[in-house]
């Protein structure tokens, strides 16, 4: 995590410093835009390890986003981003976490259904870096940072054995809120004198702490999870279109 | 103005499809089925054997075996009987192996040592020691005996609260009497709150008791 950050950093910096020559363009004074893509979770959030208590068993997932930004030179502008991150429990993890409940009861069946995802919501202001490589044409990058506010999804595990229905466990969803910083780097092409289009890769980062609850556990048997407190990486790949106003 | 209409238009929409995009990806649920495994394993052989508390040469054990639990054909119980000694009290331990890969001839008998077992009997009692959270020994007598043997469960798991087991037990026995002990594994996962009714039976099983 912290060698993509510093990748990131030293991309940024390469930037900024190749912004010290002039170019013949005439950029904008600030952009609002909205933003699409997939994310790619990383980190324990997608360990598929039914006793590893750190595993999150997590998939791919979409992104979404509004983010705008007023430059105050050529190269460099402050702004913020309000974005929306959800990733899935994958089907290899439901296969592992439904096998492995199973086990642990010893049983002839469990049904094991998830329902909603892991989602993050964030709002972070921050700097944002531009360097104009044509006059449409430029490559940004951006760090911010801010508040994230993450949620589970809720995990519910039916047993049966013998022709007999021994009841349904949950694991609720619960939402934690933590600082989370992002960082990322993409270009941008002006379609039309006051619209844009871009395709970003953004690196988001936060480690909330969850406190879960479990309903009707009686026994202490199985996979138990009652705090999750691990780093949350995602890479989103994004799309996006965007109104840009005041030309210089 | 034609052009910033066609704008206004295009990110309202791409705004609109985006949000229901991500709120679909948000509501989204999934569900499996795991079905067992096929089971390599069985309870051929249920032993109960208790020791005099103030007397260990007072030793009785009772084996109740069926070494095909699939087939119809009914359980050994010919070695299936306790003798008591009255106004005693014993230790008991509950055994459970499975003996369907032994031989005729290796079959475990009476006076057997559970560390010394046939290499083809599997000492199931292992097993289930280490599922003891939702499983549970459950006894019952019936006959003349109802009023003259009680066995106590003296083992906890390890749930919270801790609750009975019953592979370990104190038997206390008091009047001269004949009946029945029924004993069973009841198989309680999630449902185990220390009574024997949730659950299913792993096994079902009769001694015959005799108190002297």
């Amino acid at each position: 995590m912290k060698n993509r950050l510093f990748t990131c950093l030293i991309l940024i910096a390469s930037l900024s410093a190749g912004a010290q020559t002039p170019e013949a363009t005439a950029p904008s004074k600030g952009f609002i835009g909205i933003s699409e893509g997939f994310s790619i979770p990383s980190g324990n959030i997608t360990k598929v390890a039914y006793n590893d208590n750190t595993a999150g068993f997590a998939g791919k997932g979409s992104s979404f986003g509004i983010e705008g930004a007023c430059y105050f030179s050529k190269y460099i502008g402050i702004g913020g981003k309000i974005s929306f991150t959800s990733f899935n429990i994958s089907s290899t993890g439901l296969d592992s976490l439904s096998a492995g409940y199973r086990n642990s009861f010893d049983v002839d069946r469990v049904t094991t259904s998830i329902t909603g995802a892991y989602s993050i919501w964030a709002f972070m202001p921050g700097i944002y870096l531009r360097y104009p490589v044509s006059g449409k044409l430029s490559v940004n990058a951006n760090i911010l940072a801010g508040f994230t506010s993450t949620t589970t999804p809720t995990i519910d595990v039916a047993v049966e054995d013998g022709g007999v229905e021994d009841g349904t466990f949950t694991q609720k969803a619960c939402t934690a809120n933590a600082f989370g910083y992002s960082a990322g780097i993409g270009v941008s092409y002006q379609v039309l004198s006051c619209m844009a289009i871009s395709l970003h890769g953004s690196y988001l980062s936060c480690t909330p702490d969850f406190f879960m609850d479990n309903i009707n556990r009686p026994s202490n048997i199985g996979r138990l999870v009652t705090e999750y407190n691990q780093p949350i990486n995602v890479m989103n790949i994004s799309l996006g279109v965007a109104y840009t106003f005041g030309k210089k | 103005m034609k052009k910033k209409s066609l704008l206004f238009l295009l990110l309202t929409v791409l705004t609109v499809s985006a949000l229901l995009f991500s709120v679909a990806s948000c509501k989204k649920s999934e569900q499996i089925v795991t079905p067992a495994p096929p089971s390599n394993e069985f309870l051929t052989t249920v032993i109960f054997r208790c020791v005099n508390t103030a007397a260990p040469y007072d030793t009785t054990t009772a084996i109740w075996r069926a070494l095909n639990p699939s087939s119809s054909a009914p359980p050994d119980t010919s070695k299936a009987i306790l003798t008591f000694n009255k106004n005693s009290t014993y230790t008991c331990n509950v055994y459970i192996l499975d003996e369907s890969k032994t031989a005729l001839s290796a079959l475990v008998q009476p006076n057997f040592n559970i560390n010394n077992l046939p290499s083809t009997t599997v000492n199931v009692t292992t097993e289930i020691r280490a599922r003891q959270n939702y499983h549970l020994v459950c006894f019952d007598m019936s006959g003349a005996i109802t009023s003259n043997l009680t066995v106590a469960r003296t083992d906890y798991d390890t749930n919270n609260p801790p609750l009975q087991v019953g592979l370990n037990d104190n038997a206390t026995v008091l009047a001269p009497s004949t009946g029945r002990m029924e004993m069973a594994l009841h198989h309680q996962p999630n449902v185990k709150n220390g009574s024997c009714g949730p659950g299913t039976d792993d096994f079902d099983v009769y001694y015959g008791v005799t108190i002297h």
